[in-house]
């Protein structure tokens, strides 16, 4: 695939602040009952678009909801066509989160603060109940990239020797270990950074920095689990029937094991370098040298390079003999990239791609403090490092694990990020009209325009509908006139067609979605005036 | 742009004015690294009021149950 789909699904944090007795500030996570009623009572009727599983779309063409294993607030982009799309609506899910916020502190008269970070510094299981290393908890940041079939069935494979290794003897699919070589790499660009509580068997602890907190969480290189430690892989296999498209045509690769990102560059490179990496396999013109020497290594060797903040102190061997560190990996899946860009004559995305990758690791490599400004990781490191010296407090303090979390938080003031963001001292690639637009605007060029226009079309016509991510349905007396039944499902199978024209002319969708159209015309003329508000305004 | 102009030049003249050029470059990018510099400390000298009047505390309760 030469144009890739993409999409992210952030689980927030929910920090409840009340004032106690004594009228001091005291923190909880805010239970269960309480996120019911703020969904019941703000989600709900904000959003007339319930997804007939769980959750409600939002007038972008993505989804807000409740998720159930910890009833935190999950928000999900729209489908993403460009690299630019998905980093304004990785960020709009930040302003989704501020605007519930608010909400919440109008309805209920209570804070509530959702903090874009999917790892925690503290972990609230006991030690005992515990057999290996614990590091807090977690939540998911999952990213999904549209892919051949193909490359999902050899992931299933992949997870079956996981799982049973002497029904698959000698199995090796080489394009896979490839994947695997680049994801394990990969945080050094995209990781979230921050600080761990490592609790250990013993009852002691450790607290480190690290590149990339999910990592610490993660424990095999294929996993079906998403909440359970052991048994989460640095790619999801579990989502194999799930490819919420054409299963015939398209695949959903489903990434749990990456940090949420507030810098622009970060979210950029983590689904740019991705996205490059699943292209040139998928157009089998990736380097087949670059191979780690052991498959069964991947995920001891992803959360050892989480902990090397020199990014080139742990050695990964390959099967040629060659040993590199990270950043010179990273820098060979690069320069492939360029070599692959240049084939194509350097379209623009991709070709931004490939000096942002380039310039990131050169930074990396050279101690640049321009890398302070691109990626989170470092963004964090030299701010906690400044407030250290000026404080002097060791890195290990409390203190800094508050300011850790609080660089999540999404406040355009007062999150840390953003003062700094604000400041100049972070690098941009969108303007803030964009992200602004993105909680309203679904991208223009996949199928999370055509949902929205169905939502119009519905939403002006007062008629009852269901949605999941490939399919509307309707139900409603008033198109009895017409052939089709009043409980007639659309599917949209294909999430790169983005309009009623570029359906498929002998799909019976398309004939329903004309139809429905006339129907709305009829009645935008009917109306006194003639207005049209527009549907849906649940963004 | 620069390679362009470059082109066109006689030798002699071409190499002066891309020192030059470099080392003005090089001595503004040090003089935003300073000012970027002092607004990180300006940052660092601010930040205490604007995080929660019980950081430690705040910390301490900051327990979420995981999640996906």
């Amino acid at each position: 695939m030469d144009r890739r789909i993409v999409g992210e699904e952030i689980e927030y944090s929910k920090v409840l602040r009340v004032k106690d007795s004594e009228g001091k500030y005291v923190y909880r996570e805010a239970d269960d009952e309480f996120m019911r009623q703020i969904f019941k009572q703000i989600v709900e009727p904000e959003h007339p678009l319930q997804h007939v599983q769980d959750g409600f779309f939002m007038g972008n063409g993505g989804q807000i909801r409740l998720e159930p294993s910890g009833q935190h607030v999950e928000i999900n982009t729209p489908e993403c066509l460009t690299l630019r799309d998905i980093v304004a609506q990785d960020k709009a899910t930040e302003l989704t989160a501020l605007r519930l916020t608010a909400a919440i502190k109008t309805k209920f008269n209570t804070d509530v603060v959702f903090h874009k970070k999917n790892s925690d510094f503290q972990s609230i299981f006991s030690i005992e109940d515990r057999i290996v290393l614990t590091a807090g908890n977690t939540r998911g940041c999952h990213e999904n990239y549209c892919v051949e079939s193909e490359l999902i069935s050899e992931i299933q494979t992949a997870y079956q020797k996981t799982i049973n290794p002497s029904s698959f003897p000698g199995y090796e699919q080489l394009s896979l270990r490839h994947l695997l070589l680049f994801m394990e790499t990969r945080q050094i660009l995209s990781g979230g950074g921050g600080l761990k509580r490592l609790a250990r068997k013993n009852g002691q602890s450790e607290i480190i920095y690290c590149v990339s907190p999910r990592a610490l969480h993660t424990h095999l290189n294929f996993g079906r689990s998403t909440t359970v430690d052991e048994t989460r892989g640095i790619i999801n296999a579990g989502r194999a029937n799930e490819a919420l498209a054409d299963p015939h045509r398209f695949g959903r690769l489903h990434i749990d094991s990456g940090d949420a990102n507030m810098a622009e560059v970060s979210t950029f490179l983590k689904f740019g370098t991705t996205s490059a990496v699943l292209e040139m396999i998928e157009n089998k013109c990736w380097d087949e040298t670059l191979l780690g020497e052991d498959p069964d290594y991947n995920a001891s060797l992803f959360r050892a390079i989480s902990r090397d903040l020199t990014c080139r102190s742990i050695p990964i061997r390959l099967t040629n003999g060659d040993i590199y560190g990270a950043i010179d990996i990273q820098k060979l899946f690069a320069k492939r990239w360029k070599e692959y860009v240049k084939t194509l004559g350097f379209p623009e995305e991709k070709a931004r791609l490939s000096e942002l990758w380039l310039e990131a690791l050169r930074c990396l490599e050279t101690d640049d403090p321009k890398a302070g400004r691109l990626l989170d990781w470092k963004i964090k490191l030299q701010f906690f490092k400044k407030y250290c010296k000026k404080k002097s407090l060791p890195i290990e303090h409390e203190r800094i694990a508050t300011l850790d979390l609080e660089y999540h938080n999404p406040d355009l003031q007062n999150g840390i990020y953003n003062r700094l963001k604000n400041r100049g001292l972070v690098e941009r690639l969108i303007y803030d009209r964009d992200i602004e637009n993105a909680i309203l605007i679904p991208p223009q060029n996949t199928r999370a325009r055509l949902r929205r226009h169905l939502f119009d079309i519905f939403t002006a016509l007062d008629v009852k509908f269901s949605v999941r991510w490939d399919f509307i349905g309707f139900k409603s007396e008033r198109f009895s006139e017409f052939e089709f039944q009043s409980t007639t499902p659309i599917d949209l199978l294909d999430p790169f067609v983005y309009s009623v024209e570029s359906l498929d002319i002998t799909k019976k969708e398309k004939i329903i979605v004309e139809l429905l159209e006339t129907v709305k015309r009829k009645h935008d003329e009917t109306r006194v005036g003639g207005s049209d508000h527009g549907g849906a305004e649940a963004g | 742009m620069a390679e362009q102009k470059r082109v066109k030049k006689g030798k002699n003249e071409e190499v002066e004015p891309e020192e030059a050029k470099t080392v003005k470059k090089t001595v503004e990018q040090s003089a935003k690294e300073k000012e970027r510099d002092k607004a990180l400390d300006a940052l660092v000298d601010e930040i205490d009021d604007v995080l929660e009047e019980n950081a430690e505390e705040f910390m301490k309760s900051y327990v979420q149950r995981g999640g996906q």
